[in-house]
């Protein structure tokens, strides 16, 4: 409990060297939002299946297990069954259905079960997209890709480089606030206290023995970092321009990549529209 | 150029300091420890669900100290957050996860805003307050209007639990202002509330 350093593993990065983990960060993150994006509305079996094909296609191509990934969905089955009973006992359908079992507001029909199996699929993939996508992403590839798309959104007034700069101090900070948690914890503990005993407001109060220091160094952390930046002229004025230590350069294969991605999602989107 | 020594929260309200951008991201990495730290997110309660976050505390003092942008910026963060490591598959849905975060910053912000000027404890309890009631009010109402749950389900499950984590919300709100603007003033103690030669010490 106390070894948190050690517990505490963040971004789930693999570095395996596959074609998916070296592809070019900016193509990567179009892909994904294209596909997390897609998946979110599809409403038929038939794009899920063909959903299904090109996502193993995407597996071969991450030299990543499937135990591996399947092993992090493991602690959720139990609340996806669960929700999914709700779903099918709550269905109310646009109209009457042939019930398979009825009781006052509670029910089971085909159609009911149908399109409550449909939401559990469509958030398992969504699941999948988004871990596949943190498993062979780092998290500078990942800032750095978002950064260079966000550009025109520059241009027109939206501060993305500022959004970018905030999450790349909040990566840094992360291990040095998970340190001083650390000792925290420790200095109250040789203290004697129990973080995991007492009431709500006690457990409330203790938790407060943690936040606030934590609050206070980083309220001060703020102030030393402000007057580093404003020293080293960060800030944005008309005209100025960062530029970057990586530049980006498409390969081939990233261009083949984006084109089978939109490829293949304008053909979910047409057999979605037929299956309809 | 901003000037260095321009307190952030009353600065334009609406622009983006270099201090802003720092207070933003050191919230966010706090919203990060509170995520990954076992034990140190959530109170455990002793209902169905079980647990009450206060990983949106870190986005409530963001909106309540340096405006509605970073409130903006740190609800983003943390939706964002919540969406690559989220717990249940639901929480992979950009509309639960993301959409509804954005909006925990800027009602905090308004909330302070309007009442800051009566008090700034009141002002910040009450900021607290809503922050928390407008995360798991968007949060749920997405839920039920994406289909994963039904209403007659999941409100009263909720229900208990949005109020005790409004309520802390609203208590840490008031303390972590309170520091906020002690340290703002450079002060190394709480200012005395009675005469010097009043105190015990």
């Amino acid at each position: 409990m106390l070894e948190l350093s050690r517990y505490v593993t963040f971004g789930q990065y693999v570095n395996n060297s596959s074609a998916l983990a070296r592809m070019d960060p900016r193509v990567k993150l179009i892909c994904a939002v294209l596909l997390i994006g897609l998946t979110s509305f599809l409403s038929s079996y038939l794009a899920f299946a063909l959903c299904l094909l090109f996502c193993i296609v995407l597996h071969r191509m991450s030299h990543l297990s499937l135990g591996y990934i399947l092993r992090s969905l493991r602690p959720f089955i139990i609340f996806l069954f669960i929700a999914f009973i709700f779903q099918v006992l709550f269905y109310t359908p646009a109209k009457a259905p042939q019930w398979l079992w009825h009781w006052w507001i509670l029910g089971i029909s085909q159609a009911g079960i149908l399109a409550s199996l449909l939401t559990i699929v469509r958030v398992l993939f969504l699941y999948y997209l988004a871990t596949m996508l943190s498993f062979t992403t780092s998290m500078v590839d990942l800032t750095d890709g978002m950064e260079s798309l966000g550009a025109p959104l520059q241009k027109i007034g939206i501060p993305i480089n500022a959004l970018i700069m905030v999450l790349v101090i909040a990566l840094k900070f992360v291990p040095i606030f998970v340190t001083e948690v650390e000792r925290l914890m420790k200095a109250q503990t040789a203290r004697g206290l129990n973080f995991d005993q007492g009431n709500l407001f006690q457990r409330v109060s203790k938790m407060a023995l943690l936040l606030i220091p934590l609050f206070v160094s980083g309220f001060k952390k703020v102030k030393v970092l402000n007057i580093a930046m404003e020293a080293r002229c960060y800030g944005s004025s008309g005209g100025w321009h960062r530029t970057r230590l990586r530049a980006f350069q498409l390969q081939r294969f990233d261009v083949l990549a984006l084109i089978l991605t939109i490829l293949v999602s304008s053909m979910l989107v047409i057999v979605n529209i037929i299956a309809f | 150029m901003s000037n260095v020594s321009a307190n952030p929260s009353t600065a334009r309200p609406w622009s983006l300091t270099t201090e802003r951008i720092i207070i933003a991201g050191v919230l966010a990495a706090i919203t990060i420890i509170l995520g990954v730290v076992p034990n140190l997110g959530f109170i455990p309660l002793p209902n169905a669900i079980g647990n009450a976050t206060i990983e949106h505390i870190p986005t409530i003092i963001g909106g309540v100290i340096a405006g509605p942008i970073v409130g903006l910026i740190s609800g983003l963060i943390f939706g964002v957050l919540s969406f690559f490591r989220a717990t249940e598959p639901f929480f992979k849905d950009p509309t639960v996860a993301i959409l509804p975060r954005m909006f925990i910053g800027l009602t905090a912000w308004a909330t302070f805003a309007a009442l800051v000027r009566f008090n700034r404890d009141v002002a910040a309890a009450a900021a607290g307050f809503v922050g928390a009631a407008t995360n798991t009010i968007l949060v749920v109402g997405a839920l039920i209007i994406r289909g994963y749950f039904p209403a007659q389900v999941i409100i009263p499950v909720v229900l208990v639990q949005s109020i005790i984590e409004a309520i802390i919300a609203a208590i840490m709100t008031v303390v972590l202002v309170r520091i906020f603007y002690i340290l703002e003033a450079r002060l190394v103690h709480a200012p005395d509330t009675k005469s010097r030669d009043e105190l015990p010490y």
